[in-house]
């Protein structure tokens, strides 16, 4: 059991409806301090929601939420006044956070070094690239020394340069912040992120540890193929391995001269060894099995989340 | 005391943004060059009617005229404090930090009026070259200026409002000029009622109605109090739509 200064946020039984949508129908997840997690999804899932929530934007209809800590949140769209020059613009968010008068220009060039835009500093950001308008941005989430980071979609629609330059940043961050942040790109999760909460139709249907995740849906869906080429068969049966409870399907049944050959697809849930119970199965039948083949697919996260949300 | 120092943060930040865009100065210039006019135009009047004082002739229409500007001016000013925001999604950036929507709303009230205060200040030529004629009635030039900002403030406190309820400016500023001209002629249409206590509160409702006090040489509490009321009650129905996007 986590202490409380080791759960940055807490969301618990989350409940948020619009009119007619659920938008958040009972969401619990938790939040590790020092972690960078992954609020994963398809759009509409709920996962903007969820961080207006957090960030006390909107209001939960039911449930309850513990934020641990002052939270510096960016919304898709980064809130910048375009007529503003770069400099004066993180000064004004420093001034609304509270920020103590003497600390504002120290806050100010330290985010500024830390998120690399010293070279547009002074420039007016509606003339900014979309990459640099997110960095800027980024500094706006920074300026006032937030614990918690919330991030939503960061790296939607810039381009790669920029998006190896914000995942470098997450990187720098980890550690000094709690970052939460919400993508759908699921290469993101896999290369910055050390837990992961997926969420669809408003509710979360797995949470925690990215390796454990991984490892889970593994033993889950891991799909064997074995190509077995059998010899002297006998019997034209379809049916021949109805009796092997763990095979799932005959993908493939080819017959050749002196042996067919199958592929069979293995179900889920095989607790003991395929290749033994199979031999053995055949050795029965007196169907001698010449040679094995075995395919496994290995299942990436990609495959994990489609299988998840379709559900 | 911070509280203070957030207000003056807000409203230091739309000011900047007023004058640096070419808005502020195209209606300033828009402005002066037409009251400069109707100036002239009162002062040519008044050396044909010459049985007329200067503040008949002169300083009235002068007043009367600019607040009749303001209707147009005034949802110009105001038409982009909210829906800007709203539109770059900057509203929640305000929402979110330690500012109180009260403050908020505050702030971007004082910088409308630091707008409207410069634009009122260019003014300030006309009783002085009068002045420089022997003009001297100044206690009745003191509360035209006094009743004017107030009439210009509550058309302020409304257009505030509007632009809260829209993301579209130009839907904004129409909409205010709008209500502005309504309860501008309502005032009017009282004359023409039958009915006494219906024309008196008819007449109450209108705006210019509370200005003619003012422009009279006097300060009428009733007008005062009916001003900040009208004023108090849009700030707060622009806190009451501020409170809703939680929802």
């Amino acid at each position: 059991m986590q202490g409380t200064q080791e759960i940055a946020l807490n969301i618990v039984d989350l409940k948020k409806y619009y009119p007619g949508v659920r938008a958040l129908d009972g969401l619990s997840f938790k939040v590790q301090r020092g972690t960078i997690h992954g609020l994963l999804g398809p759009n509409g899932a709920g996962k903007t929601t969820t961080m207006k929530i957090i960030s006390g934007l909107i209001k939960e209809s039911a449930g309850s939420f513990e934020v641990n800590g002052e939270i510096g949140y960016l919304a898709e769209n980064p809130p910048l006044y375009q007529d503003m020059i770069v400099e004066d613009y993180l000064k004004f968010v420093a001034q609304i956070f509270g920020v103590a008068k003497k600390e504002i220009k120290k806050n100010v060039d330290e985010i500024i070094n830390k998120i690399k835009i010293t070279n547009v500093k002074k420039r007016i950001i509606g003339n900014l690239s979309k990459g640099q308008k997110q960095k800027v941005g980024m500094a706006m989430a920074l300026v006032h020394k937030p614990e918690i980071l919330i991030f939503d979609e960061p790296t939607v629609g810039l381009d790669p340069a920029s998006v190896i330059d914000i995942r470098e940043l997450f990187l720098n961050l980890r550690g000094e912040h709690t970052i939460l942040l919400s993508t759908h790109l699921l290469h993101e999760v896999e290369n910055i992120c050390s837990h992961i909460t997926v969420v669809s139709e408003g509710k979360a249907l797995l949470s925690g540890s990215i390796d454990l995740i991984q490892k889970k849906i593994k033993n889950e869906k891991s799909i064997t193929t074995i190509i077995a080429q059998v010899r002297s068969w006998k019997k034209d049966d379809d049916d021949f391995f109805k009796a092997l409870t763990f095979i799932d399907r005959v993908e493939h049944m080819e017959k050749k001269e002196n042996f067919i050959k199958f592929q069979l697809n293995l179900s889920a849930d095989i607790n003991e060894d395929p290749r033994s119970l199979l031999t053995k199965y055949l050795s029965e039948r007196n169907c001698g099995l010449l040679s094995f083949t075995e395919e496994e697919q290995k299942s990436s996260l990609e495959e994990v989340f489609l299988k998840l949300v379709n559900k | 005391m911070s509280a203070i120092f957030n207000i003056y943060f807000l409203s230091r930040k739309e000011l900047k943004s007023y004058f640096l865009s070419p808005l502020a100065y195209l209606l300033s210039a828009f402005f002066i060059f037409l009251m400069g006019w109707i100036f002239f135009h009162s002062l040519l009047i008044s050396k044909e009617n010459y049985t007329l004082s200067l503040t008949t002739s002169v300083i009235r229409p002068i007043f009367g005229n600019m607040n009749f500007l303001f209707l147009v001016i005034a949802p110009l000013i105001t038409m982009r404090l909210f829906t800007e925001e709203k539109r770059d999604h900057t509203i929640d950036l305000l929402l979110s930090s330690k500012l109180t929507h009260l403050q908020i709303i505050l702030g971007k009230f004082l910088a409308a009026i630091v707008v409207v205060l410069f634009m009122i200040m260019l003014t300030m030529i006309f009783p002085l070259i009068l002045a420089i004629a022997g003009y001297s009635d100044w206690p009745m030039i003191i509360t035209s200026y006094i009743g004017s900002i107030l009439n210009v403030m509550a058309y302020l406190a409304l257009g505030i409002f509007i632009s809260s309820l829209t993301e579209n400016q130009i839907v904004c500023a129409l909409l205010t000029f709008c209500v502005l001209i309504f309860l501008v002629i309502v005032s009017q249409s009282a004359n023409i009622m039958s009915n006494f206590m219906l024309a008196q509160i008819v007449s109450y409702i209108g705006l210019p109605t509370h200005l003619i006090p003012f422009t009279n040489g006097a300060i009428d509490i009733s007008s005062t109090v009916y001003y900040f009321s009208f004023i108090a009650f849009f700030l707060f129905l622009t806190h009451k739509v501020l409170d809703s996007r939680k929802w």
